[in-house]
């Protein structure tokens, strides 16, 4: 047994404090520098596109490979609209409709999408026309040409709809899109969605593996979260301001569309005139639906449906779901609570957070 | 009495950096980022950055371009654009903004105001 003075001890601790203290430093300083290097960093761009706001946020470690790939994405965002757009004198869309009743020269971009509606169009017996054109420019919901237009002018506007008398072929690598005479192509149901298929496509060549592509709320969830796996988006409320939702639902590489009836419309004489057109009428869509949404690969898919169950209501659309084994969330309306139905497959990664909202899974 | 002294330098400074270093980390990590604040957007671009904090005076601006304005009003912790002269007035329907990702768009001014925070989701369908 040694005697040790006061001094000693006194040193002794010391060294021991000084010893654990550096030890922390240690490790703080390494668990910060190594969190640098672990979480990816992330680059947002952000325009107006395709008439609303188009948000591009990836994640990676490459900086200068995520500045060059969203460059690259706004720049093909900005020429397939270009192609597309009805608003824009010199496109594809806007050719195809000034020369109705004959076939016109197009991109293979454009007839590619006329032949993803198509086949929209004849799964869902015309719930979704891509030749609604005509019914769109009379209502003008949306713009501030908005009116309530006579039974006359919506039967003659009405009998312009149809999406079989569109037709498209390709010969000697060009391509080549007709409508009927009259008719009036607007691909406005369908673009969004098409061309986030594109940019998840061109991402994913870069090398990208995470990436949120948002075309005005059409989303696009590409790869996993870099925080945890599934990226978590919500379902917007139909009866709250932007950005609230009623829902989430956990995503890995798929895409989820919602359509509602509170996103455009216009009042008058206290009725309220909403954007989504029941091409069998030609009137706003007297749905019970007050929102859908789909979740699916293939975003164009999504976009069309979307529209499609919305016109076809709860139980055409809740069976259309089960015959074509496509994922979806359907949000009733009425005066009390509201009710939201859900197929099957979307049970794990669905979560209600509004809790007067009734949740049903559909068989 | 001059050894014990630096030893208490020394460890007056190690303590300086660990500090330092928790401080940074707290910041790299978001914690005490929990403040709302609202980003006034045009053109894609940050025009105006404004903190939400209850209990602060409430305020109202005009965010004009080319003939185009929209008056915004700020109370505590909501946001809202409550005049405009755009045809549609979507903006102004859009009404009081309060949750983090919640957005109110002009798409004839080009204009977006957006609330920034920590949000539980990575987007909003709508």
């Amino acid at each position: 047994m040694s005697y040790i003075n006061g001094e000693a001890l006194k040193s002794k601790i010391q060294s021991v404090i000084i010893a654990v203290l550096s030890i922390a430093v240690i490790f703080w300083a390494a668990r910060t520098y190594m969190s640098g290097l672990l979480e990816p960093s992330s680059a947002q761009r952000e325009s107006y596109r395709l008439g609303t706001v188009v948000r591009l946020t990836v994640w990676g470690k490459d900086k200068a490979l995520i500045d060059r790939a969203l460059d690259d994405s706004m720049a093909e965002i900005t020429r397939l609209e270009s192609l597309l757009s009805v608003n824009i004198a010199t496109s594809d869309v806007s050719k195809i409709n000034a020369n109705s009743g004959r076939f016109v020269a197009v991109s293979p971009e454009t007839k590619e999408v006329v032949a993803l509606a198509i086949k929209n169009a004849e799964r869902t017996n015309g719930a979704f026309d891509p030749t609604i054109g005509s019914l769109v420019r009379l209502w003008g919901i949306g713009t501030k040409n908005a009116r309530v237009p006579s039974g006359a002018e919506i039967n003659a506007a009405r009998a312009l709809v149809d999406y079989r008398r569109v037709s498209f072929y390709d010969k000697g690598g060009k391509s080549y899109v007709a409508v009927g005479s009259g008719q009036s192509l607007d691909l406005g149901g369908i673009a969004k969605g098409w061309i986030a298929d594109r940019i998840e496509a061109l991402l994913k060549e870069r090398g990208v593996k995470s990436a949120i592509v948002d075309l005005g709320g059409n989303i696009y969830a590409l790869g996993e979260s870099p925080k945890r796996r599934e990226w978590k988006l919500g379902l917007q409320h139909p009866k709250k301001p932007r950005g609230e939702y009623f829902a989430t639902v956990d995503a890995v590489d798929i895409s989820v569309v919602t359509s509602g009836a509170y996103e455009r419309y216009f009042e008058k004489d206290g009725v309220r005139y909403h954007h989504i057109l029941d091409p069998s009428t030609g009137y706003p869509a007297r749905s019970d639906l007050i929102s859908v949404s789909v979740v699916s690969k293939q975003s164009a898919d999504a976009d069309a449906l979307c529209t499609a169950l919305f016109v076809m209501g709860l139980d055409r659309g809740a069976a259309f779901l089960k015959r074509h084994a496509i994922q979806a969330v359907l949000v009733k309306g009425g005066n009390g609570n509201n009710a939201v139905f859900i197929t099957p497959n979307l049970k794990g990664c669905f979560e209600l957070t509004d809790g007067t909202m009734a949740l049903e899974v559909l068989k | 009495m001059k050894r014990g002294l630096r030893k208490g330098d020394i460890i007056l400074s190690i303590l300086f950096v660990i500090l330092l270093a928790v401080w940074l980390y707290m910041r790299s990590a978001g914690v005490g980022s929990d403040e709302l604040s609202a980003d006034i957007i045009q053109d894609g671009k940050v025009i105006r950055s404004l903190r939400l904090r209850p209990g602060m005076p409430p305020q109202e601006f005009t965010i004009e371009r080319d003939g185009g304005w929209n008056k915004i009003r700020v109370e505590g912790e909501k946001i809202a654009v409550v005049d405009a002269n755009c045809p549609d007035k979507y903006c102004v329907r859009r009404g009081w903004l309060k949750e983090p990702g919640s957005s109110a768009v002009c798409a004839p001014h080009r204009l977006e105001i957006r609330i920034s925070g920590k949000s539980r989701v990575d987007g909003v369908t709508y």
